[in-house]
């Protein structure tokens, strides 16, 4: 029988070995700690958290990745959206568990290891995009998200794809502008 | 530095030589020219530093327990289980803080306490503090604070607020004589100009109406909050805040907290995300954090949730105007007469000069001889309200801009030809207006004309159908916005240092704020102008009261203003300094030394220059083996050369108020403007869809125009949030029912138009460095005037409240008739 | 306040097992979109958090002879975009798409939007209207409820404690029957204030079947027979769509909040009927 509150990392955890479907072995508890692989802006990490672990707060107090913000409380905002297997999630209503497994984009890992910036952000420093920088980095990864669906989004498209993005500095025109140029850009 | 890092928009020069001096004036200079947001980079890259990222290991986090109730008395607090909570360092209430503090306090009046005392008055007030090593813990912990109220009647509008024998919110203040307070009103004045006593004696027509505005919260993202940390060895206070007014703040802390002078606290800015007027008050969460961090020793972090943001957070003010404005047959505005109230919430805040500053500049950019305004601050049990972007201009100027067009129609003249007539002209500049402002070179004439024509007025006006079946209509507003402010901080000024260290790279010392805005950029063009250097490598330093000389900070518009213009006199200094070094070197008249393209040259002859990174080499080391024996230096190079330049800039202009007239020039400048808006009126649903908005606006001279363009369309978009969608509401008792951003609908991309339809004159400003006015509020003030002018044109059904959202709109357009399946 | 414990069952069998179990202090994760909100407020009353989403085989969007079924993990996003649903039915694509932002519909399931109840929730409008299957797992073997009476008030629905939607079977309508589905918001981050589920059957010209229900405007999906009544056996006109739209809004029962009083609500479900009468009457006619 398995210790629900079992420190991580031990090996008696059955929690997480069990992939066949025939579930011959113990089944899997509630527990109080989850262990979460995931691809962090292409890098390995595994990590231990308690299982009410938010994802936003996963990354801003687990991993001191502080790019990804929480404004809201409501999941209105966007301004705490990563990228979950390319898809744009709200990090502050998702739990760190629930994403185990996945490949994670945050906005620290846009830019090369040369620090040349993502087109995407260099359209939005370019275009003015940003003014108090406190929505931007869900505003960068949801565009990016967009363009990788749509090469050449219509200012309609990039409105409804933003609408869960909210800035209340910019009034948007330019936000939009930075859409369309770093789709022009990524033409290339 | 490398390419990705440099500020220069490569898009309009595409040469990979990066020249700083972009094409966009067609002139060799910064000034004016599209340069990327000096902490863009920073920020799209997720490397910003907002009150909340700050962290370390001997931080404690403080939570508040907070009144459920808008107005009553506390019959007991238990903190019993919330100190038992695991995690919890302690829990503080009012009598754990009153030995430490001089209460009441306030930033114009003294109404506000740190932790309530014997009564509530405002749901969100905060009641107990609890402080634990967990932001979680201390949550969990105040959950468990208990509170005995006796409730009492709350007074939540402003006929309970001014009835006889009703309740009082401040019985204390009411019975003190020392205080104005009089029942609920917490200060009122007045404005009069000509015969004020009959000021509409001339008119031929009077308009008049009663308007009620919204209560709003411009919510920035980044909510209120802050670290402080303690130092007992040197008694010295370090606040890191997320505010607009470091120096100030200072002071204000300082006043409050027994004990502490302006010397012993050192207040620094984080990244802030978005301040828009309600970051400049001081806080009681900012003074318990710092007396937690006294007692306890360690850093302390407070940072409010978005929950206690809307409820705590402060914001815009409702305000009822009762206004008549009369005009004579042949369309001269000859008079008006107003009577207003401003709900100011359980605290005043800034709200004695918003609602002074309303009545003031309520007359707009209009040539009105007489005038009388009644004016009045009233304290409610909601939430205290304050400076908001704006301050009380986009009240006033909803009521102003209605009448004058209602004026028009009965007149049967066009509503743009009436502002005409009636505007100020350039060329009788400088003038004061007939409330006492001074007004220089601006051409409001043009702003109207242009936008008239921007906004296709002559087409739409009159109301027409859509393909869809809308109701189509334009409306126009006006701005006549200030531009610093004297009687909130009793001075205008700001100083600056300009360092350059021995390569030739530059610091600007700045008191000015960084909250998005971009003066910062503006400043850093503007000094690399001067000297002569790649805007690349100029940095700023901003807002720390230890690092930079003392300034205001940034609201009333005044940042690019007196700020800028503080920093381009440091960087003149400095200039003097250099142009003497290599005049000496070079063997010619400084006077003939040009700083320009990294060298500092002859002009009469370019090709004899010296870099400047060597100029300053020698320059930092002044040796005589260099510059030769000093006694045969020019006086400048002699004892000490320093690359430290300084300039203060303080405002001769503002005045303090006739406090019987209330007139005066109570701003350092004023940008005059005009915006127009063209809106499709669904008589289905009643939702109001903007569908342009032209603007056009005499701003003396844009240092950044992508920074000003952003500014601009921010501005309006906020203004269109306020006008279409947003409105706080209370029940009865006080209590807010729609405090989250699911609830308070704050427009996403989806709601607002694009804004490119808008223009600038530069008409330069002579008292200013470059020139420049105030940018960042004025184009807010016009849009709810502009967007009810329009649907009244649209429709004929006119408003005189906000939001004109359809639950306000639709059951008018029933009763009109308009009403359609 | 209880600590917060996860699982992730692999298996249905297991899933409602520990759901049996854990009884009220267990919820069903799936998107979270509804859920995990409540957990962050502190206002949830559950402890154990039960994701499936390793369950096998739930992310099934197909068609099965005159039934659209949607597994359990099938994401808002998914059945927006799906092609299938899009032919066969498309008022089911419309609202999905609608729902919340882009970032929500990649998360949010729609049978978990289902089998929460919100009463501004927009999946439980069509579930009522076309009286879709909600299948349940327990760990008696299971049942199937009418979508018809599965809403029983505020985010009460005929869930017992242990059971898990496992999948949502909606009707495939024939030619000459169209569903539409309408709304309208505050804004564009805002819930819907009124919702409307239109139902039409043509068969030659006139009106055979008639359905509409609400959302948003009670506390649960309200079907409005007497306005579907005055639609049947007459001619889809604009008069006759007018004065049925005019019928449901004087028969709607919305109570006044922050977003407007009674009869502006009324008024708005007046609006948003007569556009999804328009959209169903068009689908049945063939006309998307």
């Amino acid at each position: 029988m398995t210790d629900t509150t079992e420190a991580s990392g031990d090996v008696t955890d059955t929690s997480e070995d069990v992939t066949d479907a025939t579930d011959t072995t113990e089944p899997p508890q509630p527990r109080e700690t989850v262990e979460v692989s995931v691809t962090l802006n292409g890098e390995s990490v595994t990590q231990t958290v308690d299982a009410g672990t938010f994802l936003s707060s996963f990354l801003r107090r687990e991993r001191y990745l502080t790019g990804t913000h929480r404004a809201c409380e409501s999941t209105t905002c966007g301004a705490c959206t990563v990228l979950v297997d390319g898809d744009p999630v709200k990090s502050c209503n998702v739990l760190a568990a629930q994403v185990d497994g996945s490949d994670l984009t945050t906005v620290e890992g846009l830019a090369d290891d040369d620090g040349s910036l993502h087109p995407v952000q260099r359209a939005f420093w370019d275009t003015h995009g940003l003014q108090c920088g406190f929505c931007t980095p869900g505003m960068v990864l949801s565009s990016i998200a967009l363009l990788e669906e749509t090469d050449d989004p219509s200012v309609d498209e990039i409105r409804t794809h933003l609408s869960g993005n909210v800035c209340r500095c910019t009034g948007y025109t330019k936000i939009i502008e930075s859409v369309k140029r770093a789709a022009g850009a990524t033409d290339d | 530095m490398t390419e990705s890092g440099q500020r220069v928009d490569p898009s309009s020069e595409q040469t990979d030589e990066r020249d700083a001096h972009e094409a966009g004036t067609g002139e060799d200079t910064l000034v004016g020219d599209r340069v990327n947001s000096y902490d863009g980079r920073r920020f799209v890259t997720g490397h910003g530093e907002y009150v909340d990222d700050i962290e370390s290991p001997d931080m404690l986090h403080a939570c508040f327990a907070r009144s459920d109730v808008a107005s009553a008395d506390i019959l007991g607090v238990d903190t019993s289980a919330a100190a038992a909570h695991p995690g919890v360092e302690l829990v503080w209430t009012h009598a754990d803080v009153a030995d430490h503090v001089d209460e009441p306090f306030g930033y114009m009046l003294d109404d506000e306490v740190v932790l309530a005392d014997e009564r509530v008055v405002y749901q969100g007030q905060e009641v107990a503090v609890v402080l634990a090593v967990s932001r979680q813990a201390a949550r969990e912990a105040a959950d468990l604070v208990e509170v005995e109220y006796d409730a009492r009647e709350a007074v939540t509008s402003l006929d309970a607020a001014l009835a006889e024998d009703g309740p009082v919110v401040h019985p204390d203040l009411d019975a003190d004589p020392e205080t104005d307070t009089d029942g609920n009103v917490a200060w009122s004045g007045r404005v009069v100009a000509g015969d004020h006593e009959d000021p509409l004696a001339d008119a031929d027509v009077v308009v008049e109406g009663t308007f009620e505005t919204n209560k709003t919260t411009p919510a920035p993202l980044d909510t209120h909050g802050c670290v402080a940390e303690y130092n007992p060895g040197s008694g010295t206070l370090e606040l890191t805040s997320s505010t607009q007014m470091p120096h100030l703040l200072s002071v204000e802390i300082a006043a409050v907290i027994e004990g502490l002078e302006q010397r012993d606290i050192v207040c620094r800015l984080p990244d802030v995300g978005g301040g828009f007027g309600i970051k400049l008050d001081p806080f009681p969460f900012e003074i318990c954090a710092a007396l937690l961090s006294m007692e306890t020793e360690r850093p302390v972090k407070h940072v409010l949730d978005r929950t206690e943001e809307f409820l705590a957070g402060r914001g815009r003010a409702p305000v009822r105007l009762d206004g008549k404005l009369g005009v004579t047959d042949d369309c001269d505005i000859v008079g008006i007469d107003v009577d207003m109230a401003q709900d100011t919430g359980a605290h005043a805040a800034y709200g004695v000069a918003v609602g002074y500053s309303a009545a003031n500049c309520g007359q707009g950019p209009y040539r009105i001889p007489n005038q009388h305004w009644d004016t009045s601050v009233v304290y409610t049990n909601v939430m205290p309200t304050t400076a908001v972007r704006g301050f009380g201009d986009p009240q006033v100027t909803f009521m102003r801009e209605q009448l004058v067009e209602m004026a028009a129609a009965e007149l049967g003249v066009d509503a743009v030809d009436l502002r005409l007539q009636n505007a100020p002209r350039q060329d009788d500049m400088p003038m004061r207006s007939a409330a006492g402002h001074v007004w220089r070179n601006s051409d409001v004439v043009t702003c109207l004309e242009r936008t008239r024509e921007m906004a296709n007025w002559d087409d739409h006006r009159d109301g027409g159908r859509t393909r869809e079946g809308k109701l189509r209509g334009v409306g126009m507003g006006t701005i006549m916005k200030r531009g610093g402010n004297k009687s909130a901080s009793g001075g205008d000024f700001d100083e600056a240092v300009v360092k350059m260290n021995r390569e030739g790279d530059v610091t600007v010392l700045t008191a000015v704020a960084s909250i998005g805005q971009g003066t910062e950029t503006a400043i850093t063009q503007l000094v690399a102008d001067t000297l002569g250097v790649a805007v690349d490598r100029v940095d700023a330093v901003r807002g720390d009261t230890d690092a930079t000389p003392e300034g205001l900070g940034v609201w009333a518009d005044r940042g690019t203003i007196i700020g800028g213009s503080a920093a381009a006199r440091a960087a003149e200094d400095l200039a003097e300094t250099l142009s003497a070094v290599a005049g000496h070197l070079l063997d010619v008249d400084p006077e003939t030394v040009e700083l320009v393209d990294g060298r500092a040259q002859d002009a009469t002859d370019p090709e004899r220059f010296v870099a400047i990174p060597e100029l300053a080499n020698v320059a930092m080391l002044g040796n005589p083996e260099t510059l030769g024996p000093e006694d045969e230096r020019p006086e400048r190079l002699r004892n000490g050369i320093s690359l430290v330049g300084r300039g203060k800039y303080q405002s001769q202009e503002v005045e303090f108020v006739d406090p019987d007239t209330g007139r005066g020039n109570v701003a350092h400048s004023y940008t005059f403007g005009a915006l127009a808006v063209v809106a499709d009126v669904d008589p289905r649903t009643g939702d109001v869809d903007v569908v342009d908005v032209a603007i056009c606006e005499d701003i003396g001279n844009a240092i950044n125009p992508k920074l000003v363009e952003g500014q601009v369309q921010g501005a309006i978009v906020q203004g269109l949030g306020e006008a279409l969608y947003e409105e706080y509401a209370y029940d009865e008792e006080g209590t807010l029912l729609n405090g989250s951003m699911i609830d308070y609908h704050l427009p996403t991309a989806e709601d607002v138009p694009l804004i490119t339809n808008t223009d600038k004159l530069e008409n330069p400003d002579p008292t200013t460095s470059h020139g420049q006015k105030g940018v960042g509020e004025c184009p807010l003030v016009p849009v709810s005037a502009a967007v009810a002018n329009a649907v009244a044109d649209a429709t004929d059904v006119r408003f005189h409240s906000l939001p004109l959202s359809p639950q306000h709109v639709l059951p008018e357009l029933v009763d009109a008739g308009l009403r359609e399946l | 306040m209880a600590t917060l414990r996860y699982v992730a069952p692999e298996t249905v069998e297991r899933a409602c097992s520990l759901l049996a179990e854990y009884g009220d202090d267990a919820a069903v994760l799936s998107g979270g979109q509804s859920l995990l909100p409540t957990i962050r407020r502190r206002t949830a009353a559950c402890d154990v958090l039960v994701d499936i989403n390793d369950l096998d085989g739930r992310s099934f969007v197909e068609r099965d002879d005159d039934q659209l079924r949607v597994g359990c993990l099938v994401r808002h996003a998914d059945v927006a975009d799906s092609s299938l649903v899009r032919e066969t039915l498309p008022a089911l694509a419309d609202l999905a798409g609608s729902i919340g932002d882009v970032q929500v519909r990649n998360q949010g399931t729609l049978c978990g939007a289902v089998a929460h109840g919100d009463p501004a929730g927009d999946p439980p409008v069509l579930t009522a209207l076309l009286d879709a299957d909600v299948v349940v797992a327990n760990t008696d073997g299971g049942r199937v409820l009418d979508g018809r009476s599965f809403y029983a008030g505020d985010h009460r629905t005929a869930l017992e404690t242990g059971e898990l939607v496992t999948e949502v079977r909606f009707p495939v309508t024939d030619d000459g029957t169209g569903v539409a589905y309408e709304k309208w918001t505050p804004s564009g981050e805002s819930y819907p204030v009124t919702t409307v589920g239109a139902l039409v059957e043509l068969d030659g010209g006139t009106v055979t079947e008639a359905a509409l229900t609400t959302g948003a405007l009670e506390s649960k999906p309200t079907p409005m027979d007497e306005a579907a009544g005055v639609l049947l056996g007459e001619e889809p006109t604009d008069e006759v769509l007018d004065r049925v739209a005019r019928t449901l809004g004087e028969n709607a029962s919305p109570s006044a909040d922050h977003e407007g009083s009674v009869a502006f609500k009324r008024e708005l479900a007046t609006t948003v009927a007569r556009d999804a009468l328009g959209g169903a009457v068009a689908r049945a006619r063939g006309v998307q």
